[in-house]
């Protein structure tokens, strides 16, 4: 039928005006309407199995004769249903990261692990989480007098255990985080102190407390559980939390230092940096006195480093801000820039109870995002039409276009590093993983769309000029360049259809998942039919490079 | 017409409703009016925003030699301070003969500064309206959003919009984000030639934020000064794929950030084509001897060959050149550009002393080779009697502690000293009023302090030094003031109601050279 379809619109390409563009009709003949109800999740159809791989994991692909069928693949998708997939996906072996100073750099370790790793879901939960609770590989100094990477070994550790916590509790997440000894550099938890080593009291750094709230729990202002913010009675945003809450909190989380097989320090001294094992509470450098932290809770007068951190974070955990500012961003990373209040508030039901009584269940939190009929179907929600789907961030257009090349990675004998081809590539168009420029990441997830007229585009904070040429010539350098197979990064161009009909066929039914405009159709076709196409290679690689830096595929919907 | 940023944000948090209502705007209302005017010079004029990144503590940048302040600079310094003698003397109009010293690696600010060429706005912050020490922390007058954050202090002094989730704006910036060069852009778009409707801000480094304006874009070129598409051998088939891609980005059939994206993207292929040619025809265009002595400038020092600045500094004056070139010597034909750079590394928390002083050899080598680079384009005749014009300018994202930390460091604090370099500046002076030093007994007597570790209050704000230059540029009616600079009649009218001094209650400051 597809075909048919393309054929027609080849045959009037001369003589035909394109069709009139639907949004605005489509849009206002639904609205107010009962919409359609996504399909079942145990039977997916094609379309509806492809945006869930490209919501769920670093790209969708085919089985290509794979037997079994690789759980993230489209066959194995439509085969098991949505929530057979999603089961399999938790249950897949965790990829992990090595410091040892032999190994690549983390950032190669990232998009090969994005690329081959069976854990997709897993690691494209943890990619998300870490643009919530940063680190910055950037921000974690090496030490010259010893032999080992520190930057690398932390960056590992670090990313270890965000994966570890991916699908766990987010209070446990929130606790590994915290005494996570290179978020402890980057943001100086380690060895804050409330003492001088004269014993006498300092105001110890506010730097970790003051970021945990506004940036990996509560966010600047109050919501409602819809995502909504919620406003005074002059229509002023409500702050979430005060400079004093800022100063209790960096209170009842001082005495923190790095492990050491010798223990805590003197008063007022420090630990060396060691990134082995999470930081270690030492009550010589906590101050113990009690502190009113959020609601009015207070911290108990006389409470060591460890009791007062589990008050602490047990306060925090407890905001009635955490799941909706923590939900509506997993849903902006894996779904949709800008989802409906209803969407974010389903799914801030199930993180404040996971229907077993259990808050912060992040497992069963991933699970609603992707099951939520806002996310699932063939195409999205048809009153969503306009506002819909988010930008490809640098580091999934790069591995979606990778792995729907059947792309592979050859590490073979360790004389290449295409991990850090795809590295560089990422880094040009502005996403350098996991070098953030900063503790907010490498976009906020508030801005706004250029020319969106108030809808978010987080990933469009790093849109410019700049990189989006930068987005054209990885393209065109993974297409006509000899250099990224030089460097390991292999591609199957010729295993696309060489029949031009078949061949936007093809681009249109998957990469677009059966959504292909009849104007992209059209002016591909016309551009691989034309006479300075070339041969059938050229064709592919023409065709290729048109369809994915289309608006269409640019947007994942 | 005003509306609330904070009644907007209301408006898309329950639907949108709002958003429908706004795209329906009748056009005249989407910034299309133009009233800037050449304002005074004929020729081709650009602002040069230099952007430190990370907090530049500018308590080091310019320290005062009288016996007394400098004995409370170190009081609070005693590591980090910079010895009396290392200094670099300079002797402000009015303020005595060798009475402030600057940064020892500055020596070729110091040449400027004597030269007249170069000028110092001292304590310049982000403010809503005036302060004194009593109004801080009182909770009745508005303060920045976020004091002490980078991101939120970059923004601030990138959009001179202190107080965005509460700031009253035009209509026409409703539910945009926007910087002041790409405000004062979207009004000042009207000197420049429409065909091409070249983008009147280039951004090299920086605060991407700086360069967004709501009707004008900005171009970003990345620091190496390249912004070009891939091509193959085959310049058939390049045609034929550059056509073909073309088309591609205008089917966005109604999807809002796939239009978001494509406008982007034509952006990008539409102008580093005429961008790139325009760069080589105008600089070859340039006296030989001329490009000869430019490239010259730009040659690093032993021990500078990574300098980032002075690669963007000398992308931006290819730019420049492209720019100022009539379009009938290949060139653009432009006449008002505004430039972004920045050089990162600022936020000295520990170990301030060599990492600062590196960072301020380059910024000191890379101003002065664009300041002379002007110089020897002004000589070489090319340009005729109106040569091209352009002022550096720095900003950051705060000034640090005057009380140094334990780790040798300075911490995150408030307002600061700023560099302004041009042969238009009127330079060898201070703008605004150097902040009292004294911290001893916490600070409490200290009218300039917010606290005991020396976080001075602004004394003038980013809006008016923003002005500043922006009036130099060309903007000049108040309706364009009000648009790029939407807080500052409320600044004005509150420091003159408060009693404030002159400095703040003038729109400008005055180190620009009057227009004759």
């Amino acid at each position: 039928m597809i075909r048919r379809l393309t054929l027609a619109i080849a045959v009037c390409a001369t003589a035909c005006a394109p069709e009139d563009s639907p949004p605005e009709v489509a849009e206002a003949a639904v609205l107010g309407q009962q919409e359609q109800a996504a399909e079942p999740l145990g039977t997916p159809t094609e379309a509806n199995a492809i945006r869930f791989l490209e919501q769920a994991t670093f790209g969708p692909k085919l089985a290509a004769g794979a037997s079994p069928l690789p759980i993230d693949t489209v066959e194995y998708v439509m085969a098991q249903g949505i929530t057979n997939a999603i089961t399999a996906q938790i249950s897949a072996p965790r990829s992990t990261y090595s410091g040892a100073l032999e190994t690549r750099d983390i950032g190669s370790q990232f998009f090969t692990n994005a690329i081959q790793g069976r854990d997709q879901l897993r690691q494209r939960v943890t990619f998300a989480l870490s643009q919530i609770f940063v680190v910055s590989q950037s921000g974690i100094p090496n030490l010259t007098s010893t032999p080992e990477s520190e930057s690398k070994l932390a960056m590992a550790g670090y990313l270890n255990t965000l994966s570890a916590n991916a699908f766990g509790n987010f209070r446990a997440l929130l606790e590994a985080m915290t005494l996570d000894p290179a978020m402890g550099t980057f943001l100086d938890m380690a060895n804050n102190k409330a003492f001088k080593t004269n014993g006498q009291p300092v105001a110890p750094n506010e730097n970790y407390a003051r970021e945990m709230l506004q940036l990996f729990t509560l966010g600047l202002h109050k919501l409602n559980d819809d995502g909504t913010e919620k406003v005074d009675a002059q229509g002023a945003p409500i702050p979430t939390y005060t400079e004093a809450h800022v100063q209790a909190f960096a209170h009842a989380l001082s005495g923190w230092t790095y492990a050491s097989a010798s223990g805590c320090p003197a008063v007022g001294r420090s630990n060396t940096a060691s990134y082995a094992a999470k930081m270690m509470g030492c009550d010589v450098n906590h101050d113990s006195t009690s502190r009113v932290l959020l609601r009015g809770v207070s911290t108990t007068a006389g409470g060591g480093a460890a009791a007062h951190l589990k008050q602490a974070l047990d306060n925090v955990f407890a905001d009635p801000n955490v799941p909706p500012f923590i939900c509506k961003q997993l849903i902006q990373h894996l779904v949709t820039s800008n989802p409906r209040p209803a969407y974010v508030r389903r799914v801030v039901n199930v993180f404040k109870d996971n229907g077993s009584g259990v808050r912060g269940d992040l497992r069963a939190v991933v699970r609603a995002i992707l099951e939520d009929d806002d996310a699932r179907g063939p195409q999205p929600p048809l009153a969503q039409y306009a506002s819909y789907g988010h930008l490809r961030s640098p580091a999934l257009f790069v591995t979606t276009l990778i792995r729907w090349l059947n792309g592979t990675l050859d590490t073979v004998g360790g004389t290449k590093d295409p991990g850090q081809k795809l590295y560089a590539w990422s880094s040009a168009m502005g996403q350098a993983v996991p070098r953030p420029p900063s503790v907010f990441s490498y976009y906020p997830p508030n801005a706004p769309a250029p020319g969106g007229n108030g809808l978010l585009g987080p990933e469009f904070a790093i849109l410019d000029t700049a990189t989006v040429a930068a987005r054209a010539n990885f393209v065109h350098e993974l297409l006509y360049s000899t250099t990224p197979a030089n460097a390991g990064v292999l591609v199957n161009v010729s295993a696309l259809p060489a029949d031009t009909n078949d061949l936007v066929v093809w681009l249109g039914r998957y990469w677009l998942h059966h959504t292909m405009s009849s104007e992209l159709q059209l002016t591909v076709f016309n551009a691989i039919t034309d006479s300075r196409a070339g041969d059938s290679t050229r064709r592919r690689k023409l065709a290729v490079y048109l369809t994915s830096l289309s608006p269409e595929f640019q947007v994942q919907r | 017409m005003s509306f609330s940023r904070r009644q907007f944000l209301r408006g898309t948090s329950s639907g949108l409703g709002l958003l429908a209502a706004s795209s329906a705007l009748p056009r005249w209302l989407v910034g299309e009016a133009h009233a800037a005017t050449l304002n005074g010079y004929a020729g081709y004029r650009a602002i040069v925003s230099v952007f430190l990144l990370g907090g530049n503590d500018a308590n080091n940048l310019l320290v005062p030699l009288g016996a007394t302040p400098y004995a409370h600079y170190r009081a609070a310094r005693p590591n980090i301070g910079i010895p009396q003698a290392d200094l670099l003397p300079i002797s402000p109009t009015g303020l005595g003969t060798n009475s402030y010293g600057l940064h020892p690696a500055l020596t070729k600010v110091q040449a400027l500064f004597g030269q007249q060429r170069a000028a110092l706005v001292c304590n310049v912050g982000s403010l809503v309206v005036p302060l004194r020490k009593p109004d801080y922390g009182s909770g009745t007058m508005p303060l920045p959003d976020n004091l002490y954050s980078h991101s939120d202090q970059q923004d601030a002094w990138a959009s001179a919009i202190a107080n965005p989730s509460t700031a009253p704006v035009p209509f026409e910036l409703v539910g945009k984000v926007t910087g002041w060069g790409g405000r004062t852009a979207d009004k000042l778009q009207g000197l420049n030639p429409t065909r091409p409707r070249y983008p009147d801000v280039v951004s090299f480094g920086g605060k991407p934020l700086f360069a967004a304006g709501a009707v004008r874009q900005p171009m970003m070129v990345s620091s190496s000064g390249t912004l070009a598409f891939r091509q193959t051998s085959d310049a058939n088939f390049n045609t034929l794929q550059t056509e073909a891609l073309t088309q591609v980005m205008a089917h966005t059939h109604g999807v809002t950030l796939e239009a978001s994206y494509g406008s982007i993207f034509t952006q990008a292929q539409t102008f580093s084509t005429a961008r790139a040619a325009a760069r080589e025809a105008a600089w070859a265009a340039l006296p030989e001897a001329t490009r000869v002595a430019i490239d010259a400038l730009f040659v690093p020092p032993a021990g500078g060959s990574n300098w980032t600045l002075l690669t963007q500094l000398y992308q931006v004056l290819r730019d420049l050149i492209a720019g100022a070139t009539a379009t009938g010597q290949g060139g653009l034909g432009l006449r008002r550009q505004a430039f972004s750079v920045g050089l990162g590394g600022f936020d000295t928390h520990v170990g301030q002393v060599s990492t600062q002083s590196a960072l301020l050899t380059q910024l000191d080598f890379a101003l002065d080779a664009f300041y002379q680079a002007l110089t020897v384009l002004r000589a070489s005749n090319a340009f005729g009697a109106t040569p091209p014009q352009a002022t550096l300018f720095t900003m950051s994202d705060f000034s640090r502690t005057m009380m140094e930390n334990s780790d040798r460091g300075t911490d995150h604090a408030w307002g600061g000293h700023a560099i302004v370099i041009g042969e238009r500046v009127q330079g060898g002076r201070f703008y605004g009023a150097y902040p009292n030093l004294d911290l001893s007994g916490n600070g409490v007597n200290n009218l300039d302090t917010t606290d005991a570790r020396g976080r001075w209050i602004p004394t003038l704000s980013v809006d008016q030094y923003a002005y500043s230059l922006a009036y130099w540029l060309g903007l000049s009616t108040a309706a364009e003031r009000e648009y790029v600079f939407p807080n500052l009649a409320g600044y004005i009218t509150a420091a003159t109601a408060g009693g404030f001094p002159s400095s703040a209650r003038n729109n400008r400051v005055g180190f620009m050279l009057a227009d004759t």
